[in-house]
C-alpha cells in the first residue's frame, strides 16, 4: 500500500511539537470578546493642572447606542479623562474608569489643544506612532479651547462627536477648504526639518444644545511648536501650490456681474530657482480647469472674448490668493510648501549649505508664479436663461 | 500510527472471539468458504436424489418452491423445477416453461433413442422458448442462479441441469435522482437493479469498445458487481489496480456501493473522498469518456466512478450542457460557496475575537449592539449554532412526512427568532450559520468532509484567531497535496498543473476548446475532437468553396 505511514511515533510527536510551538507563538490570551471592549473614537491631549503632565480624554462609543436602532436614551459616547506623566501612564490610569480595556484600533481624530500645541507635542505624539494598535490614518487637529470641551457636544446628523469631527476634515480636504491631515502626514511632515507641519483648527461654536464644531483656521507648526494660524483665504492659497485644491468655487467678477467658477481639477509644479544675482525664488506653475457654475448677470459667457476675460479673472483671483498665503508664511517664517524639500531633491548640494539658517532663508525666496486658467464648459447652458440684448 | 492502533484493536476483537467459540490457540482454523464447498458437489442420475440434496442445502424457506411434473406422450419423463417465489417472473414460467411441457411440444427431438436417455441438450435446444438459458456447471452455480430468479431445471435421468433465465421482480422505476436534479439535462437515474443500469450506460455509449465485466463479491450476498470502461480509453494500470483492490475485498456482506467504496479507497483515514459516485447515467458517461471507470453494484442507484479528485466535486453534468459563460460563473462560484461555508463561522469568530481592527467601524458597532446581553462567547455561540443546525438537518431526514411540516416550522421559528428575542444567539451569528449550511449543499460531494472541516476551522480560530484559520487551510492544503486516487494527484489538474486541463477547473471553457481529455488520467488517446470554431455561416459558405 501508497500511503502506509513510515513512522508513527514520530509523526505523532511531530504533530505534538507543532501544536506546543503554535500555542506558544500566539494564543486565546489575546481573544477579546466585542462586549469586553471600549472603542476609543476619538482622543483629546490637554495640559493638566501639574507642570508636565497631560490630560488625556478619550471618547469611547456605547455600542448599544450605535446600533442600528439606536437605543437607550442619553449620548452615545462617554468621555473619560484622566492625567498622567505621559500619555501611556494616562490612559492605562483610564482603566479603573472606564471598567473596560480601551480599545485605540478605530480611535478617529487626535486633538490636541492650543496651549499644548504651542508648547510642543511631540512628546505626546510618541506614543500613538509606537502603540500598535493605534492607527497612523487617524486625524490630527487642534482645538481652540480645551481639547476635552471639543469632544463633548451633541453632533446634529453623527452619534458621535468624533464622527462630525472627522467628516469636516474630510469634506473640507474635498472642497479644498482645508487641508486634512493624518497622523502619518504630521509626523512626516515633522520629521522633514524643514518644513512646517500643518493641522486643522477647529473651535467649538454656539451654546447649548446647538453646540457644534468649525473649523476655523489652519494651525501652523514649526518644529512641533504651533506658531500661527492662516485664515480661510489664505489657507486656500496654500492649498493651490499644495495641489491639493480638487475643487473650488470661485467668485469671478466679469462683465460688471459675477459668475460662480467650479474648479474642477488644479495641479501645481514648484521648482527651485536660483537667480545669478542670489538668493532663492520658488517658481510655481498652477494649472486650474472650472467649469461655469453660476451667473448673475445676463451676457453671453460663452462668448469666446468674454471667455478669455474670465479666465485671466480666474487666474488674478488665484494669484491673489497664493501670494497672499506665501506673503503670511513667510511672516510665520515656516515653509508650509515643503519648499525646502525640494531644494533638497532637485540641488541636494546646495541644501547642505541651506539646511542651517533655513527659516531665516525662507523668509527671503521669491515667488514667480504662473497660472493657467481654463475655462471648459458652461455646464447645461449656453446662454443664461434671460439673455440680456 | 491510527491504522496500527487499528489493527491491533481487530486482532483483538478477533483472539477473543475464537476464544469464545473455543479455538483456545488463538489462530484461525481452516475453514473452506461454502462457495468452496458447493463447488465441489455434483448432481446425480437421480431426480429424487437430487431434490433432497437441495433441499438439504436450501433448507425450508417458504418462498422456495419445488415443482415436480411428468411430460412426455406418456408422461414417461419426469422434471423438477426449483424457483424462488417472488424472484422467478411467473407469467414468463407460466408461458414459456410450465407451458411448453404441458402442451407437451417437440417431444420427438426429446425423446431420441431409447437407450441414450432423455436429453437435456435436447430440450434446451428444441423445446424452452426462452431466449437465455444455459447449463449449470456445478451445484453452486445452480443455487446461485436458483436465489438469483432464475429457474433450475432438472431431469430424471440427468446429471445435469438448466438454468432458465425468469428473472422478473418489483423493481424501482428508472426516475429522476433526487440528490442530482438538473434544470437542463436528462433526468434519467439509475436504479437498483443492475441490468437496468448496464442498460442506461449503453444507451448512451454505443461503441463496441465499452467494456462490462462481472463479478459477484460478498460471501453470502453475493452481489453483482460490474467493473465498466471503454477498452483502448482506460488506462490500464488503472484497471489493474482496480481489479487487484476489488479481488481482495473480502467481507459478507456487500449491500450498497459504500461498502465497497470504503474498502478499495486509497486514503481510509482522511476525510475528503477519494472515490467518486453519482446518480446519473450521462455523468458515468461523460467520466467513462475521460478515460475513468466506473463500478456498478447490484442493490443500490449510487454508481462508483474511479479516480475521482478534489475539482471534479465541483464540476456537474450540467455544466456542459449550458453555454459556458455562465458555466464559469457557476463554476467560480461553487468554489466560493465552498469557502464560505468551511470558513464562515471561524472567520466571523476570529474577525470578532481577535481581529477587530479589520472590521469597519460601524460593523463593529453594529455587531457589538447585536451581541449585547448574549451570554456565551462567540466561539461558544458559533459551536452551539452549528450543532443545533447539524441535530435539525438529521432529524429532517428522518421525518415521516406528516410531521415533517410542523418540525420545520418548529425549527425555524423555534430555534432561529425565539432563541435571538431569547438573548441566546446574535442575529450576524444566525445569518454567519444559514449561510454557511446552504453554501456547504452547493458542493454535494463534499458536503459531509465539508461539516468536519467546519467545526475544525471553529475550534482552530478559536483558540489560534486568523493565524489558526492560516494554519487550518496549510494543513488541508498539505494532506490535499499528498493524497492520491488510483494513482492520479488529487488536487490534479491544479497541482500538479496541467495547463491543458485549466480550461474545465475554475471556468467551463467553450467545448470546442476542450481538445483532449484529462492529462492527469491516463494520457492516452488524447485527442477528443479536431478544432473547430462554431462560425456559422461563414462556415458555410467557406464549405461551399471548397
Amino acid at each position: 500500500m501508497d500511503d502506509r505511514i513510515k513512522n508513527p511515533v514520530r509523526l505523532c510527536l511531530c504533530l505534538l511539537l507543532c501544536l506546543c510551538l503554535t500555542a506558544v507563538g500566539c494564543g486565546c490570551w489575546s481573544s477579546r470578546e466585542l462586549n469586553d471592549l471600549a472603542v476609543v473614537m476619538a482622543i483629546g491631549m490637554d495640559t493638566a493642572d501639574r507642570p508636565g503632565e497631560v490630560r488625556v480624554t478619550a471618547q469611547t462609543a456605547k455600542a448599544a447606542a450605535m446600533g442600528k436602532d439606536g437605543g437607550g436614551e442619553g449620548p452615545a459616547y462617554w468621555n473619560v479623562s484622566e492625567s498622567g506623566a505621559d500619555t501611556f501612564s494616562a490612559l492605562r490610569g483610564m482603566a479603573d474608569t472606564a471598567g473596560r480595556q480601551l480599545y485605540l484600533a478605530h480611535n478617529q481624530i487626535l486633538v490636541f489643544s492650543r496651549e499644548m500645541a504651542e508648547s510642543g507635542v511631540q512628546g505626546q505624539l510618541d506614543y500613538f506612532l509606537r502603540d500598535r494598535e493605534s492607527r497612523s490614518t487617524v486625524y490630527v487637529a487642534v482645538s481652540e479651547g480645551d481639547a476635552a470641551d471639543l469632544l463633548d457636544f451633541t453632533p446634529q446628523f453623527e452619534k458621535l462627536p468624533a464622527w462630525q469631527l472627522s467628516g469636516q476634515i474630510k469634506a473640507s480636504e474635498e472642497t479644498g477648504q482645508w487641508p486634512a491631515v493624518d497622523l502619518l502626514e504630521f509626523s512626516n511632515q515633522l520629521m522633514e526639518r524643514s518644513r512646517a507641519p500643518l493641522a486643522p483648527l477647529i473651535s467649538l461654536t454656539g451654546e447649548g444644545e446647538e453646540k457644534t464644531s468649525q473649523i476655523v483656521g489652519t494651525a501652523v507648526f514649526w518644529e512641533d511648536r504651533m506658531v500661527g494660524v492662516l485664515d480661510e483665504a489664505e489657507t486656500r492659497g496654500m492649498m493651490w501650490v499644495l495641489g491639493r485644491v480638487e475643487s473650488a468655487a470661485l467668485e469671478v467678477p466679469a462683465a460688471g456681474s459675477v459668475a460662480g467658477i467650479e474648479v474642477v481639477s488644479a495641479s501645481a509644479e514648484m521648482e527651485p530657482v536660483f537667480p545669478a544675482d542670489g538668493g532663492l525664488s520658488m517658481q510655481v506653475r498652477i494649472r486650474a480647469e472650472g467649469r461655469m457654475s453660476d451667473q448673475t448677470g445676463e451676457e453671453n459667457l460663452a462668448d469666446p472674448g468674454v471667455r478669455l476675460a474670465l479666465e485671466q479673472s480666474m487666474s488674478g483671483i488665484i494669484r491673489d490668493e497664493v501670494e497672499n498665503a506665501f506673503a503670511r508664511a513667510k511672516e510665520l517664517g515656516a515653509d508650509v510648501y515643503g519648499f525646502g524639500n525640494r531644494i533638497h531633491e532637485e540641488h541636494p548640494d546646495r541644501w547642505a549649505g541651506l539646511e542651517e539658517d533655513w527659516q531665516d532663508t525662507f523668509r527671503t525666496a521669491e515667488l514667480e508664479l504662473e497660472i493657467d486658467a481654463r475655462i471648459r464648459s458652461t455646464g447645461r447652458l449656453v446662454e443664461p436663461a434671460y439673455p440680456g440684448e | 500510527m491510527l491504522r496500527y492502533l487499528m489493527g491491533k484493536l481487530g486482532a483483538m476483537e478477533w483472539n477473543r472471539a475464537l476464544k469464545r467459540a473455543g479455538f483456545s490457540d488463538g489462530r484461525a482454523p481452516e475453514r473452506p468458504a461454502e462457495s468452496e464447498i458447493l463447488k465441489q458437489k455434483k448432481f446425480g442420475t437421480s431426480l429424487a436424489e437430487n431434490r433432497k440434496m437441495l433441499k438439504d442445502i436450501l433448507g425450508e424457506s417458504g418462498d422456495l418452491v419445488f415443482r415436480d411434473f411428468a411430460f412426455g406422450p406418456q408422461g414417461q419423463y419426469r422434471g423438477l423445477l426449483v424457483f424462488v417465489d417472488g424472484l422467478a417472473n411467473q407469467e414468463v414460467l407460466n408461458d414459456n416453461v410450465m407451458g411448453v411441457f404441458r402442451y407437451q411440444q417437440g417431444f420427438a427431438q426429446v425423446a431420441g433413442q431409447a437407450a441414450e436417455g432423455p436429453d437435456l441438450e435436447k430440450v434446451k435446444a428444441a423445446m424452452l422458448a426462452i431466449a437465455d438459458v444455459k447449463e449449470a456447471a456445478d451445484l453452486e452455480a445452480a443455487i446461485g442462479g436458483c436465489l438469483s430468479g432464475e429457474t433450475l431445471f432438472l431431469m430424471d435421468g440427468c446429471a445435469k441441469g438448466l438454468l432458465v433465465n425468469t428473472r422478473g421482480w418489483e423493481r424501482r422505476s428508472v426516475s429522476e435522482p433526487e440528490t442530482e436534479a438538473v434544470v437542463r439535462g436528462p433526468r434519467e437515474g439509475f436504479t437498483e437493479s443492475l441490468r437496468t443500469n448496464t442498460a442506461l450506460i449503453r444507451r448512451k455509449i454505443k461503441s463496441p469498445a465499452l467494456t462490462m465485466e462481472a463479478m459477484k463479491l460478498g460471501r453470502r450476498t453475493r452481489t453483482d458487481v460490474c467493473l465498466v470502461y471503454i477498452d483502448g480509453l482506460c488506462d490500464t494500470a488503472l484497471l489493474s489496480r482496480l481489479r487487484r483492490r476489488l479481488g481482495r475485498v473480502d467481507i459478507d456482506a456487500i449491500l450498497e456501493s459504500g461498502y465497497i467504496e470504503q474498502y478499495i479507497e486509497d486514503a481510509p483515514f482522511s476525510i475528503f473522498p477519494t472515490v467518486g459516485y453519482t446518480e446519473k447515467p450521462d455523468v458515468v458517461a461523460g467520466k467513462l469518456l475521460e478515460g475513468r471507470a466506473a463500478i456498478i453494484i447490484d442493490g443500490t442507484p449510487f454508481v462508483l466512478t474511479v479516480p475521482f479528485l478534489f475539482v471534479e466535486s465541483f464540476q456537474t453534468a450540467e455544466d456542459y450542457y449550458i453555454r459556458p459563460y455562465f458555466a464559469s460563473f457557476v463554476r467560480l462560484l461553487r468554489f466560493a460557496a465552498y469557502l464560505i461555508s468551511i470558513l464562515g463561522p471561524a472567520l466571523y469568530v476570529a474577525l470578532t475575537t481577535f481581529h477587530q481592527e479589520l472590521l469597519p467601524t460601524s460593523l463593529l458597532f453594529t455587531m457589538t449592539a447585536a451581541r449585547e446581553g448574549v451570554p456565551f462567547p462567540a466561539a461558544m455561540e458559533a459551536l452551539i449554532m452549528l450543532v443545533i443546525y447539524e441535530i435539525l438537518r438529521e432529524a429532517g431526514l428522518r421525518l415521516p412526512k406528516p410531521v415533517g411540516q410542523a418540525i420545520s416550522i418548529v425549527g425555524a421559528l423555534v430555534m432561529g427568532e425565539s432563541a435571538i428575542s431569547a438573548g441566546l444567539v446574535s442575529p450576524p451569528m444566525v445569518v454567519v450559520v444559514a449561510l454557511t449550511a446552504v453554501a456547504g449543499f452547493v458542493v454535494p460531494t463534499q458536503t459531509n468532509a465539508g461539516t468536519l472541516l467546519r467545526f475544525l476551522f471553529l475550534g482552530l480560530s478559536a483558540f489560534l484567531g486568523g493565524y489558526g484559520i492560516l494554519l487550518g487551510l496549510l494543513g488541508m492544503l498539505i494532506h490535499l497535496c499528498g493524497l492520491t486516487s488510483f494513482g492520479v494527484d488529487y488536487l490534479a489538474p491544479l497541482a500538479p498543473f496541467h495547463p491543458q486541463d485549466a480550461k474545465d477547473l475554475f471556468i467551463r471553457a467553450p467545448l470546442w476548446m476542450m481538445l483532449s481529455r484529462p492529462a492527469g488520467l491516463s494520457g492516452r488517446n488524447i485527442l477528443r475532437q479536431r478544432m473547430q470554431i462554431p462560425r456559422g455561416d461563414e462556415a458555410d459558405a467557406a464549405q461551399r468553396e471548397e
